[in-house]
């Protein structure tokens, strides 16, 4: 790993396809967004549930992170130009001392701000980001904390995440072990997703073509963000 | 403080080595998370127990059929013997459709009415049930101007809400029919208003209940029946 491997032209190849797949995975989980909250079914059984039930709980919080297309974008964004595992680390770490913390107080205090404001929120963070790792705020002489961010942002991710798990009206009975199993859940999906992300931007990272797409990337997860944001804010209204 | 400025570093393509031992771990931890986790949770299908154990099969269930207490309550028979909405819910209504089916009352029955109404705002609830001992009948019609979604359901003061059966879940304006209590203990209704405007429900009902109960918001109160003169059964 000390010199950039000599690619074969096969190689090149390779990596092209595994991006056309990378992206047409993007677009099915975007699809899957809509269908992003947790199921009638799930819902059902939940309010059914009455006492600890960690292990349903765990599961819920994983597929959540798992199949969230905005807390994915997101993260995706955070990473985009981090390789080295140790900031990593500390990036990830800041978003997930951020949604724990309003995850957690805000079910246990039952707060509920209205979930199309807060996915909208989750959707500008996208955006942010994107904008961010565009180089946007350099340019126009903004010096925003990159660290304090992701940390404000996370807190955000965590509302998004306290609304889902008070709209599944969950019992009483039980919550602080139901709502930590879902918390430590909702790590493990990220842990999933982040490692799938890293990998293959990584991949991407090894070849010339990272160079000339990294910008066109941040503009697409910036419209994906806008997207989202615009999607929610159209609910709120219509609401 | 350094922060990683958005430049592009030039990094190598892991080894062969790495991407071996790489893919060896992301396919166990693949397999793990389905056999334990996915499969149990999304199919219900669940090879080493550990769903069922742990409750992630109950994940699986789809849809109102999927209801365990509707599937125990419908495995029922003669406990619940719908009837038309116009047919009264009396006492002569009650012994003729008991008569019909072959279902004797005990003869400890004591038939009493009871006329009961509520006003549910948008989207508010209610649950009321009357308190039946094994055996005892009773005929009811509860109706409503738009429909409501209800859940008829029945607690065994043994057992207690895990015991649950419910005998219909489903949206409708009225709902009349003759009830045979197959255990001891609450027999009634979780009514919701799904709409934006006030509805109020009223039920008539006329059996051996010795009592009713209302839960709402604050929790669960008994309550007076209506029109309570008692009269000698059989």
């Amino acid at each position: 790993m000390r010199a950039i491997a000599p690619r074969l032209p096969d190689t090149e190849k390779a990596l092209r396809l595994l991006g056309a797949i990378l992206i047409a995975a993007v677009l099915l989980l975007s699809a899957q967004a809509f269908a992003h909250d947790l199921s009638e079914a799930n819902k059902t059984y939940v309010q059914s549930i009455n006492g600890p039930a960690p292990v349903p709980f765990f599961y819920l919080g994983a597929k959540h992170m798992v199949t969230g297309i905005d807390h994915i974008l997101f993260l995706i964004g955070v990473v985009f130009f981090l390789y080295r595992l140790r900031d990593i680390v500390i990036y990830v770490s800041l978003f997930t001392l951020g949604h724990s913390t309003t995850l957690i107080l805000g079910v246990l205090l039952g707060t509920g701000l209205n979930s199309y404001i807060v996915d909208a929120i989750i959707g500008f963070s996208v955006v942010y980001k994107a904008f961010e790792n565009m180089g946007g705020f350099r340019k126009i002489g903004l010096a925003i904390n990159t660290r304090l961010a992701v940390l404000v942002f996370g807190l955000f991710h965590g509302l998004g995440l306290a609304t889902k798990l008070q709209d599944l009206g969950a019992g009483k009975n039980g919550l602080l072990t139901n709502l930590i199993s879902f918390n430590v859940g909702v790590e493990a999906g990220q842990v999933i997703a982040l490692a799938i992300v890293v990998v293959l931007l990584n991949f991407w990272r090894a070849t010339p073509s990272f160079a000339r797409g990294a910008f066109g990337a941040n503009l697409l997860l910036l419209a994906a963000g806008a997207a989202l944001t615009i999607h929610q804010l159209a609910g709120y209204f219509a609401s | 403080m350094t922060e990683p400025q958005p430049t592009i570093q030039p990094v190598a393509l892991p080894s062969r080595r790495q991407v071996a031992v790489g893919s060896a771990v992301a396919i166990v931890v693949a397999a793990v998370a389905m056999v334990f986790f996915i499969l149990p949770a999304e199919l219900g299908i669940d090879p080493t127990g550990f769903g069922t154990r742990t409750g992630l099969t109950g994940l699986a269930q789809k849809g109102p059929a999927a209801n365990i207490y509707l599937e125990r309550g419908l495995k029922r028979t003669n406990v619940l013997l719908p009837l038309g909405a116009s047919a009264k819910p009396d006492e002569a209504t009650l012994r003729a459709t008991l008569a019909s089916k072959g279902i004797a009352i005990p003869s400890s029955a004591v038939l009493v009415s009871d006329h009961w109404q509520y006003e549910l705002l948008p989207y508010d609830s209610i649950e009321m049930k009357y308190k039946l001992s094994q055996g005892q009948p009773m005929v009811f019609a509860w109706r409503a101007a738009v429909p409501l979604h209800y859940d008829m359901h029945s607690v065994p003061d043994e057992g207690g809400n895990p015991a649950t059966e419910s005998f219909a879940i489903t949206d409708a304006t009225s709902q009349t029919a003759v009830y045979v209590a197959p255990f001891t203990g609450i027999h009634g209704w979780f009514w919701q208003n799904q709409t934006l405007n006030p509805v109020t429900v009223s039920i008539d009902a006329t059996g051996a209940f010795t009592g009713a109960v209302i839960f709402d918001q604050a929790g669960e109160h008994p309550r007076e029946l209506a029109s309570s003169s008692p009269r000698p059964g059989a």
